[in-house]
């Protein structure tokens, strides 16, 4: 379609104003001036609306909760299949039966009950829920719900938020992994949420420690960046990327941010972690205090986990039920409300609303029979739930029925037979879309031709 | 083929051309003009529309090797886990000494930075990482800040640097020698390595921090790359 005369200048006025942000952040980065001090120059000299756009997050922050070994199972709790909730069925595998209830405003259908996290945020920002890709049972990391392409979902996201850069871009925590996209990030892996920590605890930076005074810290630091340029091969195009990425550890190294991260009694409280929770629940709330600290300071912008990998046949006939979505519900709105009340000083915006949150996993179990709480899905199919801060439209995509079958979606959203790989691709560039903060073009060279604007997601604020 | 193969097939190749069209090199006809792919700043990429020439070209293959070559030798991968083992007991450092946990020491940092360091978990599929990130270059950096003084020690009586059996001295005073840094960095020291070291001990908060500090940017630096 040809574009009108008016398109046409709004495009060219926004590259230039795109230009003239690019060119005073890079000049400011030069002169050492703090991003703050540029927004406000930019107010002063080119206007409210130029000094907003400079100040806003191109990507969001991302938080990926790899449900891994069955425990997927669990999320189908929180928010389960409006029509298996829906059926008040006792043999179904929903906890609480004829105590659900459908969320009005949302663009999708969308149930919860006593056990749904985040139920006071608006209809808008309520979880997008995708039934997409295949069972893959018994694995800890998904494949098919987890690839966009030829590329990781998960690597595409680093690509994205690449034009935020932070101290450690991709933080993976135990045996979470991300795979490989053009431009993607390699991700520094720890144990566990007190590696997370460590990651910013140099001994050298501690008290007697070589660093611990800031002279001797500046100091290394200007000297490493002067040895290296020594070494012939540093300023080849091959590695200069390597090099760069080491001078920024060689000033860590004289940082000692651990006491900022470190989690404390009032953060285990907040958390309900507090009662000796099983190992597994105190890891991951332990993993979402610590990600919301480093996304406060601005140290990563992703980090993904495990969840509880416990492959919860049981959960129903031992009563589990009754207690670890309550449990795991006390974790996800301590979350969202520590993201809630962290302020980023940048945008002046709760880091929750530049953040998303992605739930996926191997299987989400059989919903129509609770006994034994079988591997086996509806048409073999997956599930992907997603936080995206309203830039997705919330609900559900597709879905499971009461007669134990699988309902897809199409291009256009709308029901239709069900494509575990077509869905999958909808479902992923659509996390995409959302990390993109809604921007169709940023993704358009992984999403392949996918609409996502309008359709899966809502439409860029004009 | 070899590199002297490759850059004789080139020069062979491009002295037939010359010989067979014309006395001079001339532009390919159909190159456009320097400006004329570009609309504006702010509207299209400007393409840089200057090929490289032949004689650029064989410099660079002069230089760099083949791209076959290049493309393995000329890409910055970090040091391996194993590796970095046994280059910190080349240079003196006692893995088996413990430090405290407020001090810990260069080897207890090594046996605890597996994680960091991108070590491989081959019960979830993971590979060992061969990228440099973040957090595996400072926990690097940080087991050659703390094996600073034991290497300091070291030094003259490391096997790999004596000559005639004697070792080299790092520092005379408080200043360093060309033959320290050598051992150190497993590469001939420039006059500039002696410089910026002296430098790193008179600008530090005391000469004895400022040798510690020399040694482990030193280090860091020559071992930033496997």
């Amino acid at each position: 379609m040809a574009r009108t005369k008016t398109s046409e200048r709004d495009e060219k006025h926004e590259l230039t104003r795109r230009a003239l942000i690019k060119w005073s952040v890079a000049a400011g980065a030069a002169l050492g001036v703090s991003r703050s001090k540029i927004y406000e120059i930019l107010d002063k000299t080119a206007g409210k609306e130029v000094a907003f756009a400079a100040s806003a997050r191109a990507t969001k922050r991302a938080v990926v909760i790899e449900q891994g070994n069955g425990s997927l199972a669990w999320t189908t709790l929180h928010w389960p299949f409006p029509a298996i909730a829906a059926a008040n069925n006792p043999k179904f595998s929903w906890h609480l039966p004829g105590q659900s209830t459908v969320v009005p405003g949302t663009a999708k259908p969308l149930t919860i009950g006593r056990d749904t996290p985040w139920q006071n945020l608006a209809p808008q920002n309520q979880v997008t829920a995708f039934l997409c890709g295949s069972n893959e049972t018994h694995n800890q990391v998904a494949k098919s719900t987890q690839t966009l392409g030829t590329n990781d979902i998960l690597g595409v996201v680093s690509a994205l938020q690449a034009s935020a850069p932070a101290t450690i871009p991709v933080v993976t925590i135990g045996g979470a992994k991300i795979g490989t996209a053009p431009g993607s990030a390699v991700a520094s892996n720890v144990a566990n949420a007190d590696g997370v920590v460590g990651l910013f605890n140099s001994a050298a930076s501690r008290a007697g420690g070589l660093l611990s005074k800031g002279t001797d810290a500046d100091l290394y630091k200007a000297q490493y960046d002067a040895f290296i340029q020594l070494n012939r091969a540093a300023t080849r195009s091959t590695e200069t990327s390597a090099y760069r990425t080491a001078s920024g550890a060689a000033q860590l190294l004289g940082k000692n941010l651990s006491s900022q991260l470190q989690i404390t009694p009032a953060d285990l409280t907040r958390y309900g972690l507090t009662n000796t929770p099983r190992t597994s629940i105190l890891n991951l709330g332990k993993g979402l205090i610590v990600t919301a600290k480093a996304f406060n300071l601005g140290l990563t912008n992703m980090v993904a986990m495990p969840h509880m990998n416990d492959d919860p046949h049981g959960a129903f006939d031992g009563g589990d039920v009754n207690t670890v979505p309550g449990q795991l519900k006390t974790i996800y709105d301590a979350f969202m409300a520590d993201l809630t009340a962290m302020i980023d000083s940048n945008t002046g915006t709760p880091i929750a609303a530049d953040t998303v949150i992605v739930f996926n996993g191997d299987t989400y179990k059989l919903p129509t029979d609770k006994a034994g709480w079988n591997d086996n899905t509806p048409n073999n199919s997956n599930v992907v739930y997603v936080y995206s801060a309203g830039a997705l439209k919330s609900g559900w995509f597709g879905g499971a029925t009461a007669d134990g079958k699988a309902t897809g979606f199409g291009a256009d959203g709308n029901p239709a037979t069900y494509d575990g790989a077509t869905t999958a691709k909808y479902a992923t560039a659509s996390i995409a879309y959302a990390v993109a903060n809604k921007d169709e073009r940023a993704i358009a060279n992984f999403a392949n031709g996918i609409t996502i604007s309008g359709v899966f997601g809502n439409p860029k604020d004009k | 083929m070899t590199r002297f193969g490759y850059i004789l097939t080139i020069l062979v190749g491009a002295s037939l051309g010359v010989a067979a069209c014309s006395d001079s090199i001339d532009e390919p006809a159909a190159k456009p003009d320097p400006g004329s792919t570009t609309g504006g700043d702010d509207t299209t990429f400007d393409h840089d529309n200057d090929g490289p020439t032949v004689w650029e070209l064989i410099d660079r293959l002069t230089k760099e090797g083949p791209p076959s070559f290049t493309s393995h030798v000329h890409s910055c991968s970090k040091v391996r886990i194993a590796t970095l083992g046994q280059v910190l007991t080349s240079v003196g450092v006692n893995l088996g000494i413990a430090g405290t946990t407020t001090a810990p020491s260069a080897g207890d940092l090594y046996k605890t930075g597996a994680s960091a360091l991108g070590a491989s978990s081959y019960a979830n599929r993971i590979r060992e990482n061969i990228g440099i990130t973040t957090s595996g270059a400072s926990r690097e950096f940080d087991i050659f800040a703390a094996g600073a003084d034991q290497i300091i020690a070291a030094v003259p009586t490391l096997g790999r640097c004596q000559v005639g059996g004697v070792g080299p001295q790092l520092f005379n005073g408080d200043t360093c020698t060309a033959e320290g840094i050598t051992c150190l960095i497993g590469t001939p020291a420039q006059t500039s390595h002696v410089q910026l070291c002296n430098l790193t001990i008179t600008g530090a908060s005391d000469p004895t921090v400022g040798k510690r500090l020399a040694v482990a940017a030193l280090l860091a630096a020559a071992y930033t790359c496997e």
